[in-house]
């Protein structure tokens, strides 16, 4: 038995009491599809709703991991409180499969003074954990940030590079970007002109499917709201385009609604080639491939198309809080 | 999905690196150049997962390799490369990648450019090419910072000698052998020139290492007349652990 807070509701983050002897939930963030971080679980979500209250079943590598996992939507906008009351999860202890409860609660309104920049907030995954696979001379750094992190992601101050294959350098007299529909231009700036148009700063987190996180990047760069601001289309789905021929797909709403930058600058400087230089798509909400580097335009498409790593086994949509790094993942 | 695989072999490649070869029953079969997710379970269920590449050619028994060197401050390495024993199991998740590969069916020249622990899916691509029997021409100019950190070393040689198309060229960053013709230094374009194929041959390039070396090694490819569509690369973070 025990009880344990987790941050406390006064300082702004959640309350958490624990009837479990599994005491070491993480609940950080949660929206529609949410899920709960815990090492011992293989998987979790929210099992059902009634007035006020949500049930969440999770099971362990011994019990048949199945759940129901969806917030109701209708409850869940962005950026706003989605639940306020308790929430129950029962839990199956690995050691010795007994059927246990935890009481978890948090305040609605703590959960509401998150700040997250985009999309909605999450509860965290780990994913399946076998138990029975322990590596005893292991005991791994674990650290307060990380617990801030997206599920198997781990921090990093540097900031590593991950391109498949040699760098493109562009001379800004002959960088341009061009919004087409597949068929013809729609849009189209030299470096002069895209300068022209109105800038942001902004600071974000990364989140690279190779695992390493990096907080509170700096950078500016165009919104894609402005880019596609007298764009007239039908289509769901856009396609970046990069000089070196890489593309990577993305729903067109991902790039709308202050979530996504064509970025020029970053940490003050001005972005190197190996980063993307001198232009970069930025859509931090999604794993660091979907934030095409010398981005050079935005094919609009009526349809979804895989691009170059969702082609080659990655994910298609890339949410790092639901951990969707390769296909297969959900 | 994850899979078990239990620690069959343990190879000491340097003092500092380990080659852990692990049994997987239902591995599904892997292509050179491909990686694999490892995950490591503490006894309280933290769990830690990093990708490594995998140096074990396409193979039908579930063998599957990895090379791993300790890092300073490593969160993973040092159990992989100091704590674990023959028996012990591992979760794997893979093969993951689908870009940085060679295929047996390849018949052009091949150019392999390894920075330090980069050699290791060039290694797979190596063995892949023996345990075929493929006759593409295959070269290998491998920098190592000194000859006590080359990694496969004797294999390398044994593989020479049976066959003398591949070609094997080492370039020393720090330390050199005292009879080496070259001084230690960073690849240039002088070796490039030595040691890679003419770029009139069109080869496919895979160059791996850390950032920096990538940069650079690519630069000298592309500045040789190479096709920039011809080369690929796999970036090591400086974090070392692949990508």
């Amino acid at each position: 038995m025990s009880v344990r807070s987790w941050p406390d509701a006064a300082s702004g983050a959640h309350s958490y009491r624990s009837s479990s002897t599994v005491d070491s939930f993480r609940l950080s963030r949660f929206t529609k599809g949410a899920y709960v971080n815990h090492p011992l679980l293989t998987d979790s979500g929210i099992a059902g709703v009634s007035s006020g209250r949500l049930a969440v079943v999770m099971s362990t590598p011994a019990m048949q991991p199945k759940t129901a996992t969806h917030f109701p939507s209708e409850d869940c906008h962005q950026n706003k409180p989605c639940f306020s009351g308790s929430i129950h999860f029962r839990i199956w202890s690995p050691s010795c499969f007994v059927h246990q409860q935890a009481e978890l609660a948090f305040a609605g309104p703590s959960i509401g003074s998150i700040d997250l920049p985009h999309t909605a907030e999450h509860l965290t995954r780990q994913g399946e954990v076998r138990m029975d696979i322990v590596s005893r001379g292991f005991s791994g750094r674990r650290s307060p940030e990380n617990a801030k992190l997206p599920p198997g992601q781990y921090l990093t101050t540097d900031f590593p590079v991950l391109s498949a294959g040699p760098t493109p350098h562009v001379p800004l007299d002959r960088w341009e970007f061009t919004i087409d529909d597949g068929t013809h231009v729609l849009r189209r700036w030299d470096w002069k002109s895209f300068r022209d148009l109105p800038s942001e700063t902004i600071t974000v987190d990364l989140h690279c499917v190779t695992r390493w996180s990096k907080l509170g990047t700096s950078w500016e760069g165009v919104s894609l709201d402005t880019i596609l601001m007298d764009v007239q289309t039908n289509a769901s789905f856009a396609l970046a385009r990069s000089y070196g021929d890489y593309t990577t797909n993305l729903p067109l709403n991902d790039l709308r609604n202050k979530q996504a930058w064509v970025a020029f600058r970053f940490d003050g400087k001005d972005l190197a080639p190996e980063h993307g230089g001198p232009a970069r798509l930025l859509v931090p909400h999604l794993y660091l491939w979907k934030s095409a580097k010398w981005v050079r335009g935005i094919t609009l498409m009526p349809h979804d198309k895989p691009g170059f790593w969702e082609g080659l086994g990655y994910h298609n949509y890339g949410d790092p809080w639901r951990e969707q790094r390769y296909s297969g993942d959900q | 999905m994850w899979r078990i695989g239990t620690v069959v072999a343990l190879h000491d490649e340097t003092p500092t690196v380990r080659t852990i070869t692990l049994e997987v029953p239902d591995w599904p079969g892997h292509i050179a150049g491909q990686h694999v997710d490892v995950r490591v379970t503490a006894p309280d269920g933290y769990s830690a997962v990093r990708s490594y590449s995998i140096a074990s050619p396409p193979n039908s028994h579930g063998r599957v390799e990895i090379t791993v060197e300790r890092l300073l401050n490593g969160e993973v390495s040092p159990y992989l490369t100091q704590e674990i024993a023959a028996g012990d199991r591992l979760e794997l998740r893979g093969p993951i990648g689908g870009w940085f590969v060679w295929r047996p069916e390849q018949t052009e020249p091949v150019q392999l450019i390894a920075g330090g622990s980069g050699v290791v899916p060039l290694m797979a691509m190596i063995r892949s090419r023996a345990a075929a029997r493929s006759t593409a021409p295959f070269r290998l100019l491998y920098s190592v910072r000194e000859p006590q950190a080359t990694f496969y070393r004797d294999e390398l040689r044994a593989l020479y000698d049976k066959d003398r198309s591949l070609g094997i060229t080492y370039a020393y960053t720090r330390v050199a052998p005292s009879d080496w013709p070259r001084p230690p230094g960073r690849i240039d374009a002088s070796v490039i020139a030595s040691a890679t194929w003419p770029s009139n041959l069109a080869p496919t390039c895979y160059v791996c290492g850390p950032t920096s070396f990538v940069e650079s090694a690519t630069d000298l490819l592309s500045a040789s007349g190479n096709d920039r569509d011809k080369i690929r690369t796999e970036r090591f973070g400086s974090t070392g652990e692949r990508k």
